[in-house]
């Protein structure tokens, strides 16, 4: 009989036996070298396409909506369309350094970084079009509830736009505020480690003068506890309200209770696909992969394959209630011109991207193949965001009066350049994340060291391959 | 110090009391009862009330420096406004004053009072004294102000220099080019050709004489679009050159063999508001007239009718011989096509069933098809009641055999000077004007009084341009005894003459046309003040002698013989006018360009309208891609050799041989921007035909659907409701008399299966709802639509688009669906697609009372008034759309670019223009000229904001500022609508819902109450707008 270690039955979390101060190295070594090749020609090819973006931001300003193909009927096309579709990316940083905190799932200490940086740039992408979508943007400080002269004319509280731009800036604050807790230690790390005066000052300031005492520890644990039950909520409220833009109205196919539930699921859905996208590039670029292993892409594939199964259920629902409602405009919106109809190609990629893609995901094999997790991360991507535009776009275009259906509506190249340069701002910032900031949360993967890892691993196996009653024996006669 | 001498005025002012000084404000500032000064929410307290402290002082100070320089800094674009250094006499800035005046163009001969803002004329309405038209209009009248400030008119007069260049005539040297011209036209004398459009002024008829006599001239009149087979079929059958009056109110069964009496033909504004007080139904009786309609295309008078067929052009003989042995023998030898077989014989029966209140009208210009017609109605007793003899109308008098003499003199080269008069444009207009062009060079004078350099102008030496009516004098002949005057509304704007004046000057009189006019009008009528009166009033009419008709029946039996009844086996091409372009002489008119066609709903362009049939036989698939691709498939045909491309319209009803093309587009660009790459001529493509006159229907050789596409912009993709009765109720008076309730059973239905457990309507308003009712004080304003009665002109969208300065968008952007109209006419096919039946639906922003729009607004920049108006402030919009999206009817507009350059950015247009993004028509808009036209009363809107029907709030607060300075509330008919203002059939209705006297009160809770629903009454959006359910004669 021998004794043994629980955790020796469970993956570990860091692979090939990695020492603390290894672990330092290995993440902090990118902040230390020289940018290589790749980066920079990472970071080209997006500032390229922000150049793009920003340049049809100024020809959307001076010139006006009317740059884009948007009309009469279709009000809103790839503008909101990518707004919710950045939204939603954002979710799932929040998602997994929130909601797995809380639930105490150790796992996701390799990605949260990553993610919740993610997370504070897509929101930054997505809150770009609610401004940019505006006709009068340098007048969109009205949307704002704030103190002025104009005596009863204030925000329209009823609207829900309203309550997304507030929803919106409250989740964006608390991501960073959340994101950058987490991030003080580990600033305080690469502080240490400074080998220059200027690093070491800007770190410095950064770090907040943390010193890693076992008070500040815990106040920090505190705290990162507290902000996490703060942002708990945010998961669910931001895209519920973001959904109710649709559900509050009276259009059919927009008009429909399912909708927050809906929304948050596929939110978390794709959020979880894009942390995927961006976290199986970095690991690999990166060699980190001891930190993200193979099983934390495999715990994150289950929860793509959970939401998208949810999210199946909910397009059924969606199909079940337009027959069932017996209201005659939701069922042709539904079986006459979404399922049929010019943008049928629209929702059977959303649904062949979001409902049968994430099914492979049942095969072990597959969730922990890094190629196909890949390709059906990157499949969801854009699945979700068909999802938004057949929401947007295919229930808009045939809505109450037939005299009003509108003509075929596709993207100007301003439309596609406003969503590149979206992309670029994207990529550009998040490479600058992962040269200057941690991007695997040091303090964090040390923490689970200890209980899940190659090296814990190691010492259990030492105490396992003792005789208990040796054991028993140097115990008791110590 | 003495201290300053006092005066006052009494004791109250001395010891200056309290009480004295309440009173003096109250004297300054009366006592508002309803309106209140927007100041309530400022602080009573003013600054220099307030007990400021140093360090108060300090921080204002501090802060409106700091503002200022901020506001400083930011510099806006500056636009130089003039003010009068001295004030003119009788303008009132903000007042509006009217002047009678006469639309005269094209065969439309209408009644107008101009509004004249700041000395510039903004709109238009129909003279409502004058019992012709009763203050109609069409889309051509609303339209023809922004002619007026049309920036490709001629300036100044011209004279040639070479093959296209021009030179202005100065001022100073304009009498000897005149002098030059009168030597050049005496040596010509005897040898010199006038051509002219229908000259309908008896004035001017004199001045043309004196010049005609003087040089031995012969005169040529033509219509663009000819009337001359009918007008020789009146001569020869009742001895006289001119079209009857029809009086259509007395019309009980009216059968239409393609005469498109309500779009186009004859007096189409007249007949069709006759016409529409047929079809409105009175609820004690429950009648109307029977409309039966025969046509090849789809017109507006077709998509009216209550039962319609389509056939070739190439039957209208047969049909109309048939018909005449009906009427006469009761049975016909003739085999006539498949459809009118079995109803022919039951069209007959109906129209002798009502002899005396029956009428057949046909469209052709066909000589022995008028006259078999004349004699149809001859059998129906017709001219008992309908046809009215006594007042011949004399706004047709083209003769198109005098023409082709023209031609052929011309041709010969018999000419040696040609002046070209009162809008006349052969070149363009004349099945053979190219040819004329052609020999237009042999010709050593050609003189042209055109307003623009059209396509005769163009080969003109010298173009001494007339001016627009509305800076004119003139008197018009409506019909015999009729008269209605021109005066000017605007000194005018260019260097123009009337081409009365240039004859007048030619012809070596030294009086002037103004002074011609008003002397022989001064001695018609016995004093000046009576012509001033009539002048006033914009026409006179005179008692005229009931004419003795002489009736030659003999005729007939010749006409009847001549008669050809061959039917073509073949395609045939038809030509058609479209109630906004007609022949194009106002083609360059934006408005009218913009205006969506009422039947096709496409705008910029003509087409080849066919039908489904035709459609499938070319292989062309109507379908969802169809439908929603502004890109369409392009035809070739061939006419006696004639090769014309034109992309198609599938328009359901018309003849599966039949193409339809519009005429009046493909003008020449030197007339105007918003011709640029519009349509393609066809005019070219009629015929003329000796003993008759010009025919519009061809014979089409070969008809091929090549690869090309070509995009048309349309404002309406779908055709039909799809059975959404929510959206759109008609019913059979057949079905309607048995069954009255059945509109007002299925809004209760929809009650019952959307509000949750109610059943009546005050319940359903109530109760169907979190929120429950907002109270409707005072005024609360409404609106009726007869759809009965609408017919789907498009009269009203132009007027809408004058009174509200809606903007012009052009053709790219209409088929981007970017159109601004405020106003829509929504049309709708039902049944089989080979006869359908259509109806029209006049569609703007509903006022719901419960509005989707209005509470999605993030900044509340859509509010509901206390009147039940939906209001858009402008100011506040930001531009987010989700009131548009969230509008079931899809009536707001976004101003998507800087359509009339009221944007923060200035010139952002040009570029957008010169990319191709834009059309250059926007920038002619733009022109400081054509700004003239605004509205000051309506503010013009920028890029990025949402705009839409306000119910013209202009005039509603015009109207209560009114009431409330005569003391007074508001009743009925103060307000008129600019839509319902230019309805030619009457069919909105406007007024206070909560006056029980008003119509609007009257007609929704008795006269019309079983017919009244709401459109999508379901959703519990509670529209202040409400439709009349549509019936047919069936």
């Amino acid at each position: 009989m021998s004794l043994s270690y629980e955790s020796s039955q469970r993956e570990p979390l860091v692979t090939d036996e990695k020492s603390y101060t290894q672990i330092t190295d290995d993440i902090c070594r990118v902040m230390d070298r020289k940018p290589t090749r790749a980066w920079y020609l990472a970071i080209g090819l997006a500032s390229l396409l922000l150049l793009l973006g920003i340049y049809a931001v100024y020809h959307l300003i001076v010139y006006g909506i009317g740059t884009w193909n948007l009309g009469k009927t279709i009000g809103w096309g790839w503008d909101i369309t990518n707004y919710i579709w950045w939204i939603g990316v954002a979710q799932g940083g929040t998602l997994i350094s929130a909601i797995l905190l809380l639930f105490r799932q150790d796992w996701r200490t390799g990605v949260n970084r990553a993610a919740e940086g993610m997370t504070i740039l897509a929101i930054m992408c997505a809150g770009l079009y609610p401004l940019l979508h505006m006709g009068r943007l340098w007048n969109g400080f009205f949307v704002f509830p704030y103190p002025n002269t104009r005596g009863v004319l204030w925000t329209n509280f009823h609207s829900p736009l309203l309550w997304d731009a507030i929803a919106v800036f409250t989740y964006l604050t608390v991501s960073i505020f959340f994101w950058y807790i987490s991030l003080v230690p580990d600033l305080a790390t690469i502080r240490d480690r400074a080998n220059s005066k200027l690093r070491k000052l800007i770190y410095g300031i950064a770090s907040f003068g943390w010193t890693g005492s076992v008070r500040q520890w815990q106040q920090y644990e505190f705290l990162a506890l507290a902000i996490s039950g703060i942002s708990m909520p945010l998961v669910f409220s931001v895209h519920s309200i973001v959904s109710f833009d649709f559900a509050t109205s009276v259009i059919p196919g927009w008009h429909t209770t399912i909708f927050p539930p809906y929304f948050v699921t596929g939110a978390i859905f794709s959020g979880f696909a894009m942390v995927q996208t961006l976290v199986i590039v970095t690991r690999k670029v990166l060699a980190w992969e001891d930190y993200i292993t193979l099983g934390h892409v495999e715990a994150m594939n289950k929860v793509i394959l959970l939401t998208g199964s949810i999210l199946g259920c909910a397009y059924l629902t969606e199909l079940f209630m337009a027959w069932y409602g017996a209201n005659p405009y939701e069922y042709d919106v539904f079986y006459k011109f979404k399922l049929q109809g010019p943008y049928a190609w629209s929702y059977w990629i959303m649904m062949s991207c979001n409902v049968i893609a994430p099914q492979f995901f049942w095969f072990r094999s597959f969730r922990r193949n890094v190629y196909i997790t890949f390709i059906l991360s990157i499949a969801v991507n854009v699945g979700m965001w068909f999802e938004r535009f057949v929401i947007i776009v295919s229930s808009l275009y045939r809505d109450y009066l037939p005299s009003s259906w509108s003509l075929y509506y596709t993207p100007t190249i301003w439309e596609w350049a406003l969503f590149l340069g979206t992309i670029g701002l994207f990529f550009v910032c998040y490479l600058l994340f992962i040269r200057i900031l941690p991007s695997v949360a040091i303090a964090e993967v040390k923490s689970v060291l200890a209980k899940s890892s190659d090296i814990a691993n190691k010492r259990a196996r030492d105490f396992e391959q003792e005789p208990l009653e040796n054991f028993i024996q140097r115990v008791e006669h110590k | 110090m003495s201290e300053e001498k006092r005066y006052w005025s009494n004791f109250g002012e001395l010891n200056d009391t309290p009480e004295h000084r309440m009173r003096m404000l109250r004297k300054e500032f009366k006592h508002n009862n309803g309106i209140q000064m927007p100041i309530e929410d400022l602080d009573t307290e003013t600054l220099e009330q307030k007990d400021l402290s140093r360090r108060d002082f300090l921080k204002y100070l501090g802060f409106s420096t700091a503002a200022a320089t901020v506001v400083a800094s930011c510099k806006g674009p500056v636009h130089k406004a003039i003010p009068f250094f001295s004030q003119p006499e009788g303008i009132v800035p903000g007042k509006a004053y009217y002047y009678s005046t006469c639309y005269n163009s094209d065969g439309q001969v209408v009644p107008v009072v101009v509004k004249v803002r700041e000395g510039r004329p903004v709109k238009l309405s129909g003279n409502e004294l004058y019992s012709g038209t009763v203050g109609s209009t069409s889309a051509r009248v609303q339209a023809s102000v922004l002619s007026l400030y049309d920036v490709a008119r001629l300036r100044a007069p011209k004279r040639r220099l070479n093959n296209s260049e021009w030179q202005d005539i100065s001022e100073p040297d304009l009498s000897s080019i005149d002098r030059e011209v009168m030597d050049t036209l005496a040596k010509a004398k005897g040898k010199i050709a006038v051509i002219a459009n229908t000259i309908n002024s008896p004035t001017a008829r004199r001045v043309l004489k004196g010049f005609l006599e003087k040089y031995s001239a012969d005169l040529f009149v033509y219509d663009a679009v000819s009337y001359s087979g009918t007008l020789m079929a009146n001569e020869l059958m009742y001895g006289s050159r001119a079209l009857p009056t029809y009086h259509m109110e007395k019309v009980k069964v009216v059968f239409s063999v393609g005469a498109d009496f309500l779009g186009g033909y004859l007096d189409c504004i007249g007949m069709s508001k006759d016409w529409a007080k047929t079809r409105k139904i009175d609820m004690q009786n429950l009648h109307m007239s029977k409309h039966y309609h025969i046509e090849s295309l789809m017109s507006i008078t077709g998509a009216n009718a209550d039962e319609r067929w389509s056939v070739r052009p190439s039957e209208y003989p047969l049909i109309i011989k048939s018909l005449y042995d009906f009427l006469q023998k009761g049975q016909t030898n003739h085999s006539l096509p498949e459809p009118i077989k079995n109803v022919l014989p039951r069209i007959a029966q109906d129209l002798l069933a009502h002899k005396g209140h029956s009428l057949v009208l046909c469209g052709s210009n066909d000589k022995n098809i008028q006259l078999l017609t004349n004699a149809i109605n001859e059998l129906l007793n017709a001219r008992e009641n309908i046809i009215d003899w006594s007042c011949p109308v004399r706004t047709r008098q083209g003769n198109d055999e005098l023409m082709n003499e023209f031609r052929n003199r011309l041709a010969r080269n018999e000419f040696r000077a040609l002046i070209i008069i009162n809008e006349a444009n052969p070149v363009y207009e004349l099945p053979f004007g190219e040819e004329i062009a052609k020999n237009l060079k042999n010709v050593p004078l050609v003189l042209s009084t055109s307003t623009h350099l059209d396509e005769t102008a163009g080969h003109a030496n010298y173009i001494f341009p007339d001016a627009h009516y509305l800076e004119s004098w003139g008197d018009v002949e409506i019909s015999k005894g009729e008269y209605a005057f021109q005066q000017p509304t605007i000194n005018p704007l260019f260097r123009t003459r009337n081409w009365q004046d240039s004859l007048l000057i030619w012809t070596g009189e030294s009086i002037a046309w103004k002074n011609l006019l008003s002397s022989y009008w001064k001695e018609k009528l016995g004093s000046e003040d009576l012509y001033y009166s009539a002048l006033q009033r914009g026409f006179y009419r005179e008692s005229v002698d009931k004419p003795v008709l002489s009736f030659n029946q003999k005729i007939i039996q010749q006409a009847y013989a001549d008669l050809s009844s061959t039917v073509q086996t073949n395609w045939e091409l038809q030509l058609y006018e479209k109630s906004a372009i007609g022949s194009g002489k106002m083609a360059n008119n934006p408005w009218l360009q913009e205006m969506p066609d009422p039947i096709s709903k496409a705008t910029w362009d003509n087409y080849a309208m066919i039908g489904p049939s035709l459609a499938e036989e070319l292989g062309i698939v109507v379908d969802d891609d169809y439908e929603v691709f502004v890109d369409k498939p392009v035809i070739a045909m061939e006419v006696d050799g004639q090769k014309l491309e034109l992309p198609v319209l599938v328009i359901p009803g018309v003849h599966a041989k039949v193409i339809g093309v519009a005429l009046g587009y493909g003008r020449t660009e030197s007339i105007g921007r918003s011709v640029i790459g519009v349509g393609k001529k066809v005019s070219h493509l009629a015929i003329f035909e000796t003993g008759s006159g010009i025919r519009y229907n061809r014979a089409v050789q070969k008809l091929t659907k090549t690869d090309k596409k070509y995009p048309i912009a349309y404002t309406q993709t779908h055709n039909s409701y799809e059975g959404r009765d929510a959206v759109m109720r008609e019913s059979t008076l057949l079905e309607f008399r048995q069954d009255q309730q059945m509109f007002l059973r299925k809004r209760e239905e929809l009650y019952k299966s959307y509000g949750n457990g109610v059943e009546t309507e005050e319940q359903f308003r109530k109760n169907a709802t979190l929120y429950g009712e907002r109270a409707k004080n005072g005024v609360h304003w409404g609106v009726s639509i007869d759809l009965n009665a609408c017919m789907g002109c498009g009269a009203c969208v132009v007027s809408c688009n004058a009174e509200n300065n809606v903007s012009v968008v052009g053709k790219k952007r209409v088929a981007r669906s970017q159109e601004m109209h405020w106003l829509r006419i929504d049309r709708y096919f039902s049944g089989d697609v080979n006869q359908p039946e259509v109806v029209f639906q006049p569609m703007m922003c509903q006022h719901c009372n419960n509005a989707p729009c209005e509470n999605v607004c993030p900044v509340g920049a859509t509010m509901h008034s206390e009147e039940g108006l939906n209001h858009m402030a402008y100011n506040r919009c930001v531009g987010t759309r989700y009131c548009a999206n969230n509008c079931p009817f899809k009536v707001r507009r976004f101003n998507w670019l800087d359509w009339n350059g009221a944007d923060s950015f200035s010139d952002n247009q040009k570029s957008l223009v010169d990319s191709g993004e834009l059309d250059s028509v926007v920038l002619d808009m733009n022109d400081s000229l054509t700004r003239m036209v605004l509205n000051p009363d309506v503010v013009n809107r920028s890029r990025g904001v949402i705009e839409k029907c306000s119910l013209c709030i202009q005039r509603l607060q015009a109207a209560k500022t009114k009431a409330k300075a005569e003391q007074r509330v508001i009743k009925d008919g103060d307000v008129v609508l600019a839509c319902m203002e230019a309805c030619p059939t009457d069919a909105i209705v406007f007024g206070n819902v909560n006056d029980p006297n008003s119509e609007i009160a009257k007609l929704r809770s008795e006269t019309q109450k079983n017919r009244v629903f709401y459109v999508l009454e379901q959703l519990h959006i509670l529209p202040n707008i409400n439709y009349l359910a549509k019936i047919r004669n069936k």
